[in-house]
């Protein structure tokens, strides 16, 4: 502890020497939000910096004298003011940008530039709240899955699921935050929406592949969601209303802070069931989420952070409810409190303390009575502390620390008796990582390394990590990042079915080595103009002692559990263009994955080997009318088909033997679907009604009615003959639906 | 220019193509065999047949296969009894612990073989021939040492072919309250399906048990989707060669709700049993 003491010491005091420093927040004028990776630059010095997710930033080693500083962010209008540095002093500054105007669409680009020639940010992704609901709406939903799907070297199998299949990685190895909070399940609907409000949320961040030491314990890739902080100068409201569900958003300012509060719940569902007289069953889901923000003081400030999502399905008796329901039910939750604190000006820091849960439960009733429970749970309790030491503008250190204890439970009770199984695994893991401007604006370089422990085990993972960035100009970078990974929790359930609830995760069996994966990761960033940048990446994954379930079966138990080794290869090319009158992507990925168990080669059912993703946004294209378009098109997954078939004869006690007919499997997964192609459509168009801002939207999905397969049956025909059916995944689907904001 | 594009197009569409083709998968039909010992049987039967690939019509006739079984007491052939049914023209006397052996050979496909062991024999404590019970009523049977599990079958007399109801139980230990001799179903709240009315009169019903080898467990719980790929236990074809022991009673059920027991239950203290807790 005395060490860690002195290290503290002297990093708060080794930066302020003979020169100046400046630090301080950047924040939106209108909310008050902290604006995250907003560019900050001091003329005339070649000093400068982003601001990290909470809007701070700290520029060191600035000689005394008089300046310009330049503040500028995506959608926002510059900011410059003029400051004075001195000697061996700290120059505090708080940064209010305005909104900019649609015609000042040109410095949108300045904040993602400013990332480029400052960060080592290889297989990053991020989109804001305004990207994240452009693309055309499911059911007049907005799922930031289901954008987050359009990025390259993100695929999904379905319409139906919005599983995150991420460089040929399963979705299990992805791991989801919100705020800090580890989210285990992010589906509602058998996988067709996520629990997150798309419009209270800031920012989606998904680490691809290569990603930092900070994040740890998942194979493929980090997804990153940030809660909006609220507004916090003055009280405002949305509400919406589609054909799904029917959601409301509300913040506004509280003493020294600020709050968010927002609320989902379906209804077409009901309405379904009702229209179809499906008496006895019912099914919603709801989210809520909520954010409250609290400045200590100037150096910290504290946050907290809440989720709440769950789906029930139930049926009971329509004659006697009360003598006959089962009700199943699932859901996350998950609360985090954060602080933020500026230890020194050159010391950053932020302490996050998390409880997430995934919860599942299945009753059945009988009149007054419970006479079948069965209950399993999944939490995680998880202590963060991440802290940034500024040795000066181009040079930080990061170090920190990720304690987690996740406890697996299920309990069944019937009648008088019950039984209980429980598991826990600790991970434990401490990382420290540099990030240094070697030569100026030419070479950056972010070597790192994560120890992990899990106690499961007693498995002690070192997970080295290297990020390199260099300039071949001012428009142009090569990047390439090498890393290794570990995973001590899986999922027992397979993902090959079409429909899923729910995943049930596991730790590792101790007996097991613990699943790693390398990844060998290089491309090119290349600005075409000022708001157009092409990304062109080529990376290699090798997985070890991968845990797969056995072919067939939708559960597998831990024992049986089988070890696979594999690899995924792709290249993935993003031209994004920002602004203007037409914006919006193109993305391209190609790509290969393979498991291998025992002797058996296979390439999973998520092995799509082009995906092409369009997306298109003409803002205020007619009358002040946006118009959207986005295309997809993949080339067929694969699928286990059947080779053959046979008479099954079962012989029941007492009667006769019966015959069946069975099929015979082919090798798993060597069939292909056809190729996938869809085409969505979203219209929406804003005007003022008296103090509300009301949208009116309309969406449709699947424009030109594409038949994708979404899966064959076969059954026999009255000739004998085993026949294939198929049925389709989403047609055409228009939804209509209206916002109102004050 | 346009060479250039057309040149590019073409190497697009190789793109897209190439790798979207399905391979051939290979295909060699075997042999389907179908043979259940059962202790009190008089003659052994089986059903041979062959698997079909998907373009090909399923031919119920199947005469051409050789079959024999033998044990420690001696060997029995098989003869062709008409469609893809085959018989044993003698009796054949399966008895319990005794390991029996097949063998089914074709001219056209691979000879399958395959091994059962007869489980031990078991004997019904509750209910027993001529009770009547009902959904609140346990069921309690000696463990059958050797076998895999139980194929349970609750029969309707006046119903018998249309209504009926089968559970598979296991014979292992995960059950709480597992017994190494006995075997208990607490409540067989299941019954309700099959129960009259409260106040009707009890419904007379057939219950069979068997026990079940390895095999025949497993090819059982195969046919109901549940679980993945099978382990058939033969070697050169698909299909199954097991063994069971039998036990049938006829039984009543009455009427009863789950309720009027529940109520019951409030006054009395409940046990709990607990594992890893």
């Amino acid at each position: 502890m005395r060490h860690l003491c002195l290290f503290t010491i002297f990093l708060v005091s080794s930066g302020l020497a003979r020169t100046g420093a400046v630090n301080g927040f950047v924040r939106d004028a209108t909310s008050g939000e902290p604006l995250v990776y907003a560019n900050v630059e001091i003329k005339g010095t070649g000093l400068g910096a982003t601001t990290n997710p909470k809007g701070y930033f700290y520029l060191g080693d600035v000689s005394p004298g008089t300046y310009q500083i330049e503040v500028s962010y995506i959608g926002f209008a510059p900011h410059s003011e003029k400051i004075t540095v001195s000697e061996d002093r700290l120059t505090s500054l708080s940064i209010e940008l305005k909104p900019a105007p649609v015609e000042l669409g040109e410095v949108r680009v300045t904040a993602e530039r400013a990332r480029f020639e400052r960060e080592v940010e290889i297989s990053t992704k991020r989109m804001d709240t305004k990207q994240l609901v452009l693309v055309p709406k499911l059911g007049g939903e907005v799922d930031i899955f289901r954008t987050v799907q359009l990025l390259p070297g993100v695929i999904t199998v379905s319409d139906f699921s919005n599983k995150l299949y991420i460089r040929g990685g399963s979705p299990d190895q992805n791991l989801i935050l919100l705020d800090g909070i580890t989210v285990y399940n992010p589906s509602h609907l058998f996988g067709i929406f996520s629990p997150f409000v798309p419009e209270a949320v800031a920012d989606v961040t998904l680490l691809a592949g290569g990603f930092p030491a900070q994040f740890g314990s998942r194979l493929s890739s980090v997804l990153d969601v940030t809660t909006r902080e609220g507004n916090s100068k003055r009280y405002t409201g949305e509400g919406s209303v589609s054909m799904v569900a029917a959601k409301a958003i509300a913040e506004g300012p509280i003493p020294k802070g600020s709050i968010l509060f927002a609320a989902r719940r379906t209804y077409l569902p009901d309405i379904l069931l009702t229209l179809f007289s499906a008496e006895g069953l019912g099914y919603y889901f709801y989210d809520l989420m909520g954010k409250a923000n609290y400045g200590i003081n100037e150096n910290h400030r504290l946050s907290f952070a809440g989720l709440g999502a769950e789906d029930v399905l139930s049926f009971w008796d329509p004659e006697q409810p009360d003598a006959f329901n089962v009700r199943m039910s699932w859901g996350n939750r998950g609360i985090s409190t954060r602080l933020n604190s500026i230890f020194s000006p050159v010391l950053y820091g932020e302490i996050i303390a998390a409880w997430s849960n995934f919860f599942s439960g299945f009753r059945v009733k009988f009149e007054e009575s419970d006479d079948f429970q069965m209950k399993g749970d999944l939490t995680n309790y998880n202590l963060k502390g991440n802290f940034t030491y500024y040795l000066h503008d181009r040079h930080t250190i990061g170090f920190g620390l990720d304690l987690q204890a996740n406890r697996m439970g299920l309990r069944v009770d019937f009648d008088t008796t019950y039984f209980a199984v429980a598991d826990t695994l600790y991970p434990l893991a401490a990382y420290l990582e540099d990030k240094w401007e070697i030569i100026p604006k030419k070479l950056i370089l972010r070597p790192g390394l994560r120890l992990a422990w899990y106690s499961k085990g007693n498995n002690f993972e070192p997970e080295p990590r290297l990020g390199v960035k260099f300039f071949l100009g001012k428009n142009t970078a090569l990047n390439a990042a090498v890393g290794r990974f570990t995973q001590p929790l899986i999922t027992l359930n397979s993902t090959d079915p079409v429909f899923s609830i729910y995943d049930v995760w596991v730790p590792v069996p101790k007996n097991r080595s613990i699943p790693s994966a390398i990844h060998y990761i290089a491309g090119v960033e290349h600005w075409l103009k000022e708001n157009i940048l092409i990304q062109v990446e080529g990376y290699y994954k090798d997985y070890n002692h991968l845990l797969e379930t056995r072919y067939g079966e939708f559960f597998t138990a831990p024992d049986s559990l089988l070890t696979a080794e594999g690899f995924s290869s792709g290249a993935e090319l993003l031209i994004r263009k920002n602004s203007g009158k037409v914006n919006g992507w193109l993305a391209y990925s190609y790509m290969w994955t393979k498991r291998s168990i025992n002797s058996e080669s296979y390439h999973p059912h998520y092995d799509r080997r082009h995906n092409i993703n369009l997306v298109l946004n003409f803002p205020a294209l007619l009358l002040g009318a946006d118009l959207t378009f986005r295309w997809t098109l993949g080339t067929g997954l694969p699928y286990s088909g059947l080779a053959g078939y046979y008479p099954r004869v079962v012989e029941r006690p007492g009667g006769k033997a019966e015959m069946q007919w069975d099929f015979i499997d082919g090798a798993r997964d060597a069939f292909r679907y056809p190729a996938y192609h869809r085409l969505d459509a979203g219209f929406s168009k804003t005007s003022k009604v008296g103090k509300f801002d009301v949208s009116i939207f309309l969406d449709v999905i699947n424009l030109y009615n594409a038949r994708n397969v979404l899966l064959y049956y076969w059954e026999f025909n009255p000739d004998g003959f085993p026949q294939r059916h198929q049925i389709n995944m989403i047609p055409i689907l228009p939804t209509l639906g209206i916002k109102a904001r004050f | 220019m346009q060479v250039k594009l057309l040149r590019l197009a073409h190497f697009a569409l190789f793109l897209f193509s190439a790798c979207e083709l399905t391979p051939d998968q290979p295909f060699a039909p075997q042999l389907v065999v179908h043979s259940l010992l059962r202790t009190g049987e008089n003659r052994a039967r089986a059903r041979v047949n062959r698997s079909y690939k998907l373009s090909e019509k399923y031919d119920s006739l199947f005469p051409d296969a050789r079959l024999k079984i033998t044990s420690h007491i001696g060997e029995w052939q098989f003869v062709y009894d008409g469609g893809d049914s085959y018989i044993t023209p003698e009796p054949v006397p399966v008895e319990n612990r005794d390991t029996w052996f097949l063998v089914v050979s074709h001219p056209d496909f691979d000879t399958v073989t395959g091994r059962t062991i007869v489980p031990q024999p078991y004997e019904i404590i509750f209910p027993r021939a001529g009770d009547t019970i009902s959904v609140n009523d346990s069921m309690v049977w000696t463990r059958s040492q050797d076998a895999k599990g139980y194929y349970l079958s609750f029969r309707q007399v006046q119903d018998i072919d249309t209504f009926y109801l089968d559970a598979i139980i296991p014979n292992d230990s995960f059950d709480i309250t597992y017994d190494s001799l006995l075997v208990r179903i607490p409540k067989m709240f299941f019954l309700f399906l099959v129960a009259p009315p409260p106040d009707s009169p009890p419904k007379p019903c057939t219950l069979w048990v068997w026990a079940l080898d390895t095999n025949y467990y497993d090819w059982v719980l195969g046919a109901t989707g549940l679980t993945g790929k099978d382990s058939m236990h033969l070697s050169g074809g698909l299909g199954v060669f097991g063994s069971a022991v039998e036990n049938f009673l006829p039984i009543f059920v009455r009427g009863d709700t789950l309720s009027q027991r529940l109520r019951l239950q409030e006054k009395r203290s409940k046990p709990v049993y607990r594992l890893n807790r």
